[in-house]
């Protein structure tokens, strides 16, 4: 299982995380929502006809609750969510891969090392357990953070 | 000759080292005039280079030193004591003035060199003196304040004592012994007094403890003898602690206690603040996994 680094226009950038959701509709998804709430990503998601039923979602947007099922997590404590993305990782015991969208949102709210350092330790782990990795990133955004962290994936795209 | 002498000059410095020190008797002022065949009642103090007994005799001698009435006994002196002792005046004393000698026996073999003397006048009829005393009823309380029930070894013990005389109102002299005893019943301290009293007294005393004591509790007995040997007591506890008391702490130093006590709880909460937040999210995520899990 590899680890892909896909950089893109913002505005293909929607297009660009259905189409990869798309092709891994048979496994179980891990997303990472920083620049749409969890409601957002799941409306988004059903519009192109995808099931997100079989997506366990981290809304680092709102700390709304919406449902018991939705970890909310807030996009300064790059801790916790480096710990909440492992411990799906370990409990979901099916085949899965990782998704977080628009990673340079993060840079609104933590500096670019720590930013860089959360990539790193997710990168490891879920190489570590074999997991698929998508990291979308707009283009337009944080290039000083991309080129800290492209060395950490095994591929990087431009789209 | 030369060696009866020399046995003398040894004796005589025998006697003292042995008894290199003061003997002498107080006769209260109550029984400075006692009527016949009552006690006299007196204190003898003492005091001697080392622990050890002494037999103590007490003689009673008219106005030309004839000896009318003696009495001995032995007692057991600490360095530094105060006896308490009576002597029955006979019923055929006639009234005048007398003496009451006192004298230490070392040896049946040493001539007597030291005693103390006491001068009392005998009367035929009860006065009002020994009135007084034979139908005074005495009691006794002894209190430690609060802040003295806890004392450092070294330190100082403050007892207040009350002394009550419920009977016939009128000046009586009585002998007050103070004992301090620890819970095994030893006596680490013991003083003595004469007291007068006329209907009530009260006073305050200081006991200065010594600075080897081992922390514990401790009671202090007062007891008050007089008329002729009635007596009265009471006691109160105290304890001794070898650490200063939160009392005695400076309260800069206490200060300085509790704000370091703050800072490390601060930082300790600092610290396990993250642990907290991972475990919640731990447990978060278990939570909607297996929900997940089950639903399916």
């Amino acid at each position: 299982m590899a680890s892909i680094l896909i950089i893109t226009s913002v505005n293909n950038l929607q297009n660009e995380i259905i189409k990869e959701v798309k092709a891994f509709s048979t496994c179980i998804g891990i997303y990472v929502s920083l620049n749409k709430t969890q409601k957002s990503t799941e409306h988004m998601l059903s519009e192109k006809n995808i099931n997100s039923n079989n997506m366990f979602f981290i809304d680092c947007v709102t700390t709304e609750k919406s449902r018991d099922d939705v970890l909310h997590i807030a996009p300064d404590q790059l801790d916790l969510l480096s710990s909440a993305i492992q411990e799906f990782i370990k409990d979901i015991k099916q085949q899965k891969f990782l998704i977080i969208d628009a990673l340079s949102t993060l840079l609104i709210y933590n500096d670019e090392n720590k930013v860089a350092k959360f990539v790193k330790q997710v990168t490891e782990y879920a190489s570590k357990n074999d997991i698929q990795i998508l990291a979308f990133s707009p283009e337009t955004k944080g290039e000083e953070l991309l080129n800290k962290i492209f060395n950490f994936f095994d591929e990087v795209q431009k789209r | 000759m030369k060696k009866l002498i020399l046995l003398a000059i040894v004796m005589s410095l025998l006697t003292d080292t042995v008894f290199c020190s003061t003997i002498d008797v107080e006769l209260p002022k109550t029984y400075q005039i006692v009527p016949v065949g009552e006690n006299l009642w007196f204190k003898v103090n003492l005091a001697l280079p080392t622990k050890q007994d002494i037999k103590l005799r007490y003689d009673i001698l008219d106005v030309n030193n004839h000896l009318l009435e003696s009495k001995s006994e032995t007692v057991v002196v600490l360095q530094q004591t105060s006896h308490l002792a009576y002597v029955s005046l006979p019923e055929n004393l006639t009234e005048g003035k007398y003496t009451l000698r006192v004298t230490p026996i070392i040896s049946d073999l040493m001539s007597e060199s030291r005693y103390a003397e006491v001068s009392f006048s005998v009367i035929d009829e009860l006065n009002q003196a020994f009135h007084t005393i034979k139908s005074s009823l005495f009691d006794i309380f002894v209190e430690i304040p609060e802040d003295f029930r806890i004392v450092k070894p070294g330190g100082q013990l403050l007892a207040s004592i009350k002394l009550i005389n419920l009977g016939t109102s009128g000046r009586v002299d009585v002998f007050l012994d103070y004992v301090i005893i620890n819970t095994q019943g030893k006596t680490i301290l013991k003083k003595k007094e004469t007291v007068a009293v006329e209907t009530q007294a009260n006073f305050v005393r200081m006991f200065t403890l010594s600075d080897n004591l081992d922390s514990g509790e401790y009671t202090l007995y007062a007891q008050l003898t007089y008329a002729d040997g009635k007596y009265a007591a009471a006691d109160h506890s105290f304890a001794i602690k070898e650490v200063g008391t939160t009392k005695e702490m400076n309260p800069l130093f206490l200060a300085i206690i509790i704000l370091v006590a703050l800072v490390i709880l601060t930082f300790l909460g600092i610290k396990s603040k993250p642990i907290f937040e991972r475990n919640r999210i731990k447990h978060k995520v278990d939570q909607i996994v297996n929900r997940r899990t089950k639903k399916e």
